[in-house]
């Protein structure tokens, strides 16, 4: 299960009808202006909720920020990020993580999409990396 | 020739840097018709223009 968030889903909702006031499109609500973020879950995330956040050594929690930005869709071409340089997490937990799925929010922890990897659960060993790949996670809506 | 392409989507790589798993990219698609139809069915109530 993959798609958006029930925080984006009220804000694009909210600012795309007539809910301000006397009939006027509803305020847009941003995200947070700093570095948006993936997060790492060792259960799924629903639209509701973002799964449970992998812990120990090696990760921090809330996720790790993105450092470049990705190139803007346009004409419906949806994104991919990471944008140049792989997001990389290495274990010194002391035992193995199981990654499920990942949440994009912005640098204060408001959920935007998630999704499940490919190939999940993703068992890391203590002592191994995990990385997404440049253009890893692809993002649309059709 | 011929064979499926696949595009990197994440790697586990041990410490001596060797890839000891991969997998595809992960797509995060929303069909947003199906979603709309999906959330009115979750609807409760009787819809006002029945009531």
């Amino acid at each position: 299960m993959a798609g958006m968030s029930n925080t984006l889903i009220d804000k694009i909702v909210n600012a795309t009808t007539p809910t301000g006031a006397a009939g006027i499109p509803g305020t847009y609500t941003a995200y947070s202006a700093s570095a948006m973020k993936v997060r790492l879950n060792s259960t799924a995330s629903s639209a509701a909720s973002a799964g449970t956040e992998i812990t120990g050594t090696g990760y921090t929690a809330g996720g790790t920020a993105l450092a470049n930005a990705i190139t803007a869709s346009s004409g419906g071409t949806g994104v991919t990020l990471p944008a140049t340089t792989a997001l990389s997490w290495t274990n010194t937990s002391g035992g193995a993580w199981s990654i499920v799925s990942f949440d994009l929010t912005d640098n204060a922890g408001a959920r935007a999409w998630f999704g499940n990897f490919n190939g999940q659960p993703i068992s890391v060993a203590n002592g191994n990396t995990f990385q997404i790949a440049v253009a890893g996670i692809s993002i649309n809506a059709a | 020739m011929g064979e499926k392409e696949i595009q990197l989507g994440w790697q586990i790589t041990d410490p001596e840097g060797n890839v000891v798993d991969s997998g595809e990219v992960t797509v995060v698609e929303i069909d947003v018709l199906e979603e709309i139809t999906q959330r009115l069915a979750e609807t409760k109530g009787v819809p006002q223009w029945q009531a």
